[in-house]
């Protein structure tokens, strides 16, 4: 099967700051892939290439076999993206921006979205300016989860949810992944994509230190420690 | 679809702009003919259109109609008045939703590049067709010639319109909604205070912005309360004509009373289409976010 996403030695610059230095990643098509690293490792940067909002300054980045930013408005057909840090329009309700969210990706399944919004307790008729930061996201969460998109980009997906809402996420992950879709989500926690994804890729100051299953990077997390009581402290 | 959601956003605030601006128009008229006698009014003329202490508040007087007092005493605020709205509704729409990453969310469906902000376009181009027609009937009912009715109209809508256009440019050329409008309505300053006098704030604003760049922004908005009161120098320091071409305001208080002109409606119609090119060209290369 062909890889959803291929990048090789991605560049990118903003004045004096490297963004990403020659950045290497390959998602398999129906895996779930965890893109890890520290903050500002450059994940967001990435996704953003691949999502034709920024423009690489080098390299190579292939996106369900297209250009991402000449083809960006088909490819956006076929995906569905969550973005880190989730804004919405204070004057609307979470149910009017899902509905919009999806409309704009060509519909969404009013099935799914009514279990979603069950599913993560999330009131899609209050207004915008009445959600917390956990809720937002949810909001846009929804959206990515009730389309029929075949690539899910999440960015910390989890980073305002409370921890019973993380693990509706992790089952709605593990669901999406049995019907066969792609996920890359990017995470600064190591616990959250050993429990969620096929495989990792590591990044650290804008390059790929490592990829694999997570039992091939094992020997990165094994720690040893030595440890010696002596009388009298 | 992305004109639903702008029109859903903004269900309030446009037509109180469009109210307020059709009201303040119209209601002038309606006292100028209520108050004042055609005998009265060319008396007006005489007194006020060369009385230097009425020139310096109001601007030059162009007739004696009812239509031309109105433009004469409104008019430049009601075009100004609908230039901040349109610019504030572009910003609103592109630059601000950029910056609070509710863009990001847009542009990762299937959204073309250019689509928001030929969507802010479109609709303050139709708030701006709703402001003349709103304008029109208005000045219909206080009993005004419909041509002068139309081309006062137009003339401030026109304005509007250029206005909208420069502010989709400063919104690709900024990197915060809050500079945008700075820009704008500090040009919108500019335009109405004519050369000399924008050349010196001009010059303040750029010095203001090298040394404190989060000061441009209070920077813009004094640019424009000074010139704004500097506007009213022009016609007294006796500025040459082509100067005063220069600023859009100076064809809006031209247009009524007399013929209808085509000639200043094309200029703001030509400034606003380069202004908009330039917007969406400058869009195309640069990077979102």
């Amino acid at each position: 099967m062909a890889n959803a996403i291929e990048v090789r030695g991605l560049r990118k610059t903003f004045g004096p700051t490297r963004a990403l230095d020659g950045l290497d990643l390959t998602v398999w098509s129906g895996e779930v892939h965890a893109f890890l690293g520290p903050n500002g490792a450059g994940k967001t940067t990435t996704l953003r290439i691949l999502l034709g909002l920024l423009r690489s300054d080098g390299g190579e980045a292939r996106l369900l076999g297209g250009d991402p930013w000449r083809d960006s408005t088909e490819l956006h057909r076929r995906l569905a993206y969550v973005p880190g840090d989730v804004t919405l329009w204070p004057n609307l309700s979470g149910g009017e921006i899902i509905d919009l969210l999806g409309r704009l990706r060509g519909g969404l399944d009013p099935h799914r979205r009514a279990a979603l919004c069950e599913r993560f307790a999330l009131d899609p008729a209050k207004k915008a300016h009445a959600y917390s930061k956990g809720n937002r996201q949810k909001v846009a969460l929804v959206a990515a989860l009730a389309s029929d998109a075949e690539l899910l980009l999440l960015d910390e997906p989890t980073s305002g949810l409370d921890p019973i809402m993380e693990a509706t996420f992790r089952d709605c992950v593990e669901d999406e992944r049995r019907r066969g879709r792609t996920i890359l989500l990017s995470s600064h926690i190591l616990a959250e994509a050993e429990a969620l994804s096929d495989r990792v890729s590591i990044i650290r100051e804008g390059r790929t230190v490592e990829t694999g299953t997570l039992a091939e990077l094992r020997h990165l997390t094994r720690t040893a420690v030595d440890a010696e009581l002596a009388a009298g402290c | 679809m992305l004109t639903r959601l702008a029109l859903r956003r903004d269900r309030i605030i446009l037509p109180a702009w469009v109210y307020v601006i059709t009201a303040l128009v119209a209601g002038t008229a309606y006292t100028f003919k209520q108050v004042y006698t055609p005998a009265a009014r060319a008396q007006l003329r005489i007194g006020g259109g060369h009385n230097p202490a009425l020139e310096f508040l109001y601007g030059r007087l162009y007739g004696t109609s009812v239509g031309a007092l109105t433009a004469w005493r409104y008019g430049v605020w009601a075009a100004i008045f609908a230039s901040v709205m349109t610019t504030m509704l572009v910003i609103r729409h592109t630059r601000a939703d950029e910056e609070t990453g509710r863009l990001e969310l847009i542009g990762a469906g299937v959204v073309g590049r250019h689509t928001p902000l030929t969507v802010a376009l479109a609709v303050a181009a139709s708030a701006d067709v709703v402001l003349t027609a709103a304008i029109v009937i208005a000045l219909a009912f206080v009993g005004l010639p419909a041509a002068g009715a139309v081309a006062l109209a137009l003339a401030i809508t026109g304005c509007s319109l250029a206005f909208a256009c420069l502010a989709a440019l400063a919104a690709q050329l900024t990197s915060g909604a809050r500079a945008a409008r700075g820009i704008t309505l500090g040009a919108l300053g500019v335009a109405l205070a004519q050369w000399p006098a924008a050349l010196a704030v001009a010059a303040v604003t750029v010095v203001l912005f090298g040394t404190v760049p989060r000061g441009a922004v209070a920077g813009g908005w004094t640019v424009v309360s000074a010139t704004v009161l500097a506007v009213f120098f022009g016609p007294l320091l006796r500025f040459p004509q082509w100067l005063m071409d220069i600023s859009p305001f100076t064809h809006a208080p031209k247009l009524p009373g007399a013929a209808v002109h085509a000639a200043p409606l094309l200029w703001l119609t030509l400034a606003a289409a380069v202004l908009a090119a330039a917007g969406l060209a400058a869009l195309r290369r640069r990077n979102i976010g």
